[in-house]
């Protein structure tokens, strides 16, 4: 894996822009940048999902999703369906929880009953689309390796290259990838591309962050457009953001059992 | 029309015979260079014509649920399987087989020398593949070529190379899924929820958790014949392949050799067996390949000897010997060079080229052997030769070709190539009878002074009494032929049209053994995929519809040879149980309406309390919700079972039994349910193996019967244009139409199925046995025109050429008979039927034709029997 990663880094020019006396960031200081982007209290999010299958099917979907972040650092995350008609309502709700296991409830509205569900494996597909559940949790700097790879253009955007190859045992053990490699706005710290890797070095899937913009009234920059690519197998997930509220103040009684009852 | 080869041809042979036979060697040698490129090709694909719908239609719904054919890899424990170290065995040989690869040192050498040939972009990633040599840990990196490829700009890429990836990439990973106890969707409700998991995610050690596991794959019925035997004693994984069988057939024996190599250590006391129609194609191919090794020495020891018996010289049956080999040798040379399998059918072809070749040889030494005791000259006895019998010669050979060559019409294509390829042989063997054996005899010394006719003085005999009979009792050999094929003709309403995969066997070889006790004891080997096409997107999330396809799998499974059915309707009503609470009650498809409990909160006295009460919800709504959650769950498996907006359905049937009457009953319930239930709302149609073994069994009968009918009337013109008449050229067809009635006789009396291989017999008789009908009738008309009465020329005419059709006719039969020894029923059927038939033409040839001509002469006025 490392070996295939290094090769693609021999691709980039390394230090590209000597000309300013500058030194380059570490790997590590362009995902603090990131990072820093990256984190709010909590966001509210309008999402279409369009799946598209290798064989050109589609299905739509459109979800709400409120994610709000604990002191700690953990996450709670509420997702409801919009559309289609027939899953109007349903929602998921997922608490994660430092040293235990995270918990995970259901609600489908014609069975006007939440189920407890039993913690979904972080590689497994969110709700059917080519997005794992891993791709979209925050980045965790402190279970990575960051490697500064070089620079790049990516849609008219300078951006670092950096490989991000996982040394926390319990991350190797729970993630599908080998290593990633992540092209980082110069300019903002948001993710222009990420291609992942698996574990034999395949070269398994491309994220493609477009149409960024700054969220209104904040001073947070996000991709209003993210195309998940499945190179082997031919399908993608294209998700458009309507509209990004961040820190407007999510109610902490969104992640609970009782509201994800409520329609 | 005796003159048809001219004089000088042969003289000119005679004068350079170093130099027809330099010529025949070169085409010969490059002819059999090409042959060892010929494919063994089993499948059921084969047997249909390029684009045949069925088979396109097969391959789309194959491709719409992501679909390949399957290997049943079962492990049997009379014991049972739920023990520590049988369940082992399944985590270690699910384990194993995923990572089987059959990539060889052969492949690394090709990746290496296109690394060299193609330089820089590729070299290094190539490098780095082959750094540990080529094996499974190399998926990645291959993978990640491959990808390179495709994103590169097709014209920059070599075409050869992208194959050669697409290829090893295949080798590297031939299996795309393997489904075991070990890994599949188990839907359940635990302490922590619901949750779709394989239900043996660790091997249980402990009695506790032994039993928990048996418990949890009992409870659930999709499991039960499925997964697991009824009694416990035996659990299969099931193995499919990442590519199409049929194009990929070296590839799928290279995997199978690994398969099997890879699951011998895990016999003992376990017993582990191989099913399912690729590991039946395996066989079959190499039972094919035996047969042949074996019956071709056996068929040519046999005719040397019946040619010694004949000719008491082994020169003499060295040269109808080289005729026949060489012709087999060109058929297989034509048939590797535009690129065309041998299959069951085809491979009896070298047999039957054996009987045919063998006919030319004897009938051209026997004339010889005869013009040499006259002649004393070589080249005079040669020529003379060649004129009497060039003409017979030609013309046995273009009705031969008549015979075989209208099978070229038949919708199936093996049958077609049987058909084209004999063709071709036959020609081959003319090019070479007319050519080689002039040369040949030239350069060899003649034959002692052993005079044949002397050498066979009872043989003579006996055939001068028959044809005496014959000519005397004249009516009566016609009332009995006449009386025989009406009986015969009464039989064939009781033919049936039937063949099988596995049945096919002669031999309790491993893949019988282990497709009988797959039947035992799971729901069996092969598949009939019913596909419903709702014709509307999210259709299949109709309760209605659901509902109707679960019962169509009750009424399929009611059928005592269906042992297994799964569809999407079995994954909602399992999500329908397990939401709720595994209550029996709701172990269905949802209704329409279901009535729920819904709980709110209500304030009562600026109390929060939780009330219920009972609300109607939409069925479909619920449907889309659980497809939705299992989605969630990480459950890929539905995939193959409804496609990507839920129109169209799969319902598979696993069905015990291979042998098409029994599978096209099934397929009729299946039909008979949809007009009933589904239509018009639904469309449905049919795909896997099961299928397509039907629609094959469908284009025998009207196939096999234009062919014939064909074959018939292009031999009765044939027959007419040789003799000039036409009462001669129905003469000439009649004891083979007598003949072909009495094989289709015996095919009902002997309850014999009519099946693709069965069906060639009655063409494989019309081709061989016309030969005798013209060597009789023009030895006749020769004899005849001497002048002299009928009587005379016809006994002369059964002296000469009837001796040469006795002994034909015998060397023909024994070369059939050697069929006997085949591993394959339908061809050992082949084997005793032409070999009886022959004898029967040949009879008919003896007694019915001078009868014929004696009838004629009688009614002719001069009473000398001239001809129309």
């Amino acid at each position: 894996m490392k070996k295939q990663l290094a090769l693609f880094g021999l691709a980039v020019p390394l230090l590209a822009a000597p000309a300013i006396a500058q030194v380059p960031p570490t790997g590590r200081e362009v995902m603090e940048t990131h990072k820093m982007q990256d984190r709010t209290q909590d966001t509210e999010a309008e999402i279409r999902m369009t799946i598209i299958s290798a064989r050109g099917g589609t299905r739509e979907r459109d979800i709400v999703m409120w994610t709000k972040t604990r002191s700690d650092d953990t996450q709670m995350q509420l997702i409801r369906f919009q559309s289609p008609a027939d899953v109007e309502g349903t929602g998921f709700l997922s608490i994660e929880n430092l040293g235990r296991e995270d918990d995970n409830w259901l609600y489908l509205p014609a069975l006007r009953k939440t189920r407890r569900i039993a913690g979904a494996d972080k590689r497994d597909s969110f709700v059917g689309t080519d997005f794992s559940f891993e791709d979209l949790e925050p980045e965790r700097l402190d279970s990575y390796e960051y490697r500064l790879a070089g620079s790049e253009i990516v849609e008219k955007s300078e951006t670092w290259v950096v490989e991000a190859t996982p040394t926390d045992p319990k991350k190797i053990e729970e993630t599908a990838y080998g290593g990633r490699q992540l092209w980082i706005d110069k300019k903002n710290g948001v993710m222009r591309r990420s291609e992942f890797y698996g574990r034999d070095g395949t070269f398994l899937k491309r994220l493609n962050a477009e149409d960024v913009r700054p969220v209104p009234g904040t001073d947070k920059w996000r991709a209003y457009r993210l195309t998940m690519e499945d190179i082997l197998g031919g399908s993608r997930t294209v998700l458009e953001i309507s509209s990004y509220h961040i820190d407007e103040g999510v109610p902490e009684e969104y992640f609970t059992q009782r509201y994800l009852r409520r329609r | 029309m005796a003159g048809v080869v001219s004089e000088r041809f042969y003289r000119l042979i005679l004068a350079h015979p170093l130099w027809v036979i330099a010529a025949i060697a070169t085409l010969t040698v490059f002819l059999g260079w090409q042959a060892r490129r010929v494919e063994l090709n089993s499948s059921i694909e084969a047997f249909f014509p390029e684009g045949h719908p069925a088979v396109t239609q097969d391959h789309e719904i194959k491709q719409v649920f992501d679909s390949r054919e399957l290997i049943l890899v079962a492990l049997l424990n009379e014991d049972g399987v739920f023990n520590p170290r049988t369940l082992t065995k399944v985590r270690d040989l699910t384990q194993e087989i995923w990572g089987l690869a059959v990539a060889t040192d052969r492949d690394a050498q090709r990746l290496e020398a296109w690394a060299d040939r193609l330089g820089p972009p590729y070299q290094r990633p190539i490098q780095g593949i082959l750094e540990d040599g080529l094996g499974a840990s190399d998926r990645g990196p291959v993978n990640n070529l491959w990808i390179a490829i495709e994103e590169a700009d097709i014209d920059s890429v070599n075409a050869g190379f992208r194959t050669f990836v697409d290829e090893l990439r295949l080798k590297l990973s031939p299996v795309s899924d393997v489904i075991s106890l070990a890994q599949v969707d188990n839907i359940t409700a635990t302490e922590s929820g619901l949750d779709v998991h394989p239900p043996m995610s660790s091997v249980p050690e402990s009695g506790d958790e032994l039993a928990a596991l048996t418990a949890t794959v009992f409870e659930n019925e999709m499991f039960v014949n499925g997964l697991v035997s009824e009694d416990s004693t035996g659990t299969v994984i099931l193995v499919e392949l990442s590519f199409y069988y049929d194009d990929h057939i070296d590839l799928a024996h290279a995997l199978f050799r690994e398969l099997e190599a890879l699951a011998s250590p895990y016999e003992g006391p376990e017993e582990v067996h191989l099913a399912g129609v690729p590991m039946v194609n395996v066989y079959t191919t190499k039972y094919m390949g035996g047969d042949l090794a074996r019956l071709m020495p056996l068929v040519i020891v046999l005719v040397i000897v019946v040619m010694w018996f004949a000719f008491r010289t082994i020169k003499g049956a060295l040269i109808p010997l080289a005729v026949v080999l060489v012709s087999i040798v060109w058929t297989l040379g034509v048939m590797a060079m535009v690129g065309r399998p041998l299959t069951l059918m085809t491979s009896v072809m070298p047999i039957i080229l054996v009987a045919i070749g063998i006919a030319d040889g004897i009938h051209v030494i026997t004339e010889y052997q005869l013009k040499w005791a006259r002649h004393r000259d070589r080249d005079q006895a040669i020529v003379a030769t060649m004129r009497a019998m060039g003409a017979p010669v030609i013309f046995t050979s273009l009705t031969d070709m008549a015979g075989f060559g209208s099978l070229a019409i038949s919708s199936v294509a093996s049958i077609r190539d049987f058909g084209i390829f004999t063709s071709v042989g036959v020609l081959a063997a003319l090019i070479f009878s007319l050519t080689f054996i002039p040369a040949m005899l030239k350069l060899m010394e003649p034959p002692h002074g052993r005079s044949l006719v002397t050498a066979g003085g009872r043989v003579t005999q006996f055939l001068e009494r028959i044809g005496q009979i014959a000519i005397q009792h004249r009516r009566w050999v016609v009332i009995a032929t006449v009386a025989a094929s009406a009986v015969a003709a009464l039989m064939l309403p009781r033919i049936q049209v039937g063949s099988r995969m596995v049945g096919y066997f002669k031999t309790r070889s491993k893949i019988v053994q282990a497709s009988e006790l797959i039947n035992e004891r799971f729901g069996g080997t092969e598949v009939l995929n019913v596909v419903i096409d709702t014709g509307r997107p999210d259709g299949l999330k109709e309760p209605e519809v659901l509902s109707k396809m679960a019962a169509l799998q009750d009424s399929l499974e009611a059928r005592v040879l269906v042992g297994y059915t799964t569809s999407l309707a079995d994954y909602v009503r399992r999500i329908h149980y397990v939401m709720n609470n595994a209550d029996p009650a709701f172990n269905r498809i949802p209704f329409e309406r279901e009535q729920v409990l819904e709980t709110d909160w209500q304030e009562v006295d600026g109390m929060e309390i939780e009330i219920e009460r009972e609300v109607n919800v939409n069925g479909r709504d619920l449907i889309a919700q659980y497809l939705l959650l299992y989605e969630n769950a990480g459950g890929d498996d539905i995939l193959k079972l409804a496609n990507f907006d839920y129109s169209k359905a799969n319902v598979v049937a696993q069905i015990r039994t291979d042998h098409t009457p029994h599978l096209r009953e099934v397929r009729q319930t299946a039909i008979d349910f949809a007009q009933r239930e589904f239509a018009p709302d639904a469309d449905v149609s049919f795909a896997g193996c099961s299928n397509l073994c039907i629609v094959a069994d469908d284009l025998i009968i009207p196939s096999q019967l234009k062919s014939l009918g064909l074959a018939l009337v292009v031999i009765a013109i044939l027959l007419v244009l040789i003799f000039g008449s036409v009462r001669r050229g129905l003469f000439g067809l009649l004891p083979l139409v007598v003949t072909i009635l009495m094989v289709f006789a015996l095919l009902a009396a002997f309850g014999i199925f009519l099946d693709a291989v069965t069906a060639l017999i009655a063409s494989i008789v019309l081709g061989i046995g016309i030969d005798y009908s013209v060597h009789f009738l023009w030895r006749y008309e020769t004899a005849h025109a001497k002048g002299g009465s009928v009587d005379a020329a016809v006994r002369e005419t059964i002296v000469t050429s009837g001796r040469a059709i006795v002994f034909n006719s015998l060397a023909v039969a024994t070369g059939f008979l050697v069929l006997l020894v085949s591993s394959f029923w339908p061809v050992i059927h082949i084997g005793w039927m032409v070999a009886g038939s022959m004898l029967i033409a040949a009879a008919l040839a003896l007694v019915l034709l001078p009868a014929l001509l004696g009838i004629e002469t009688r009614k002719a006025p001069n009473g000398q029997g001239e001809v129309i």
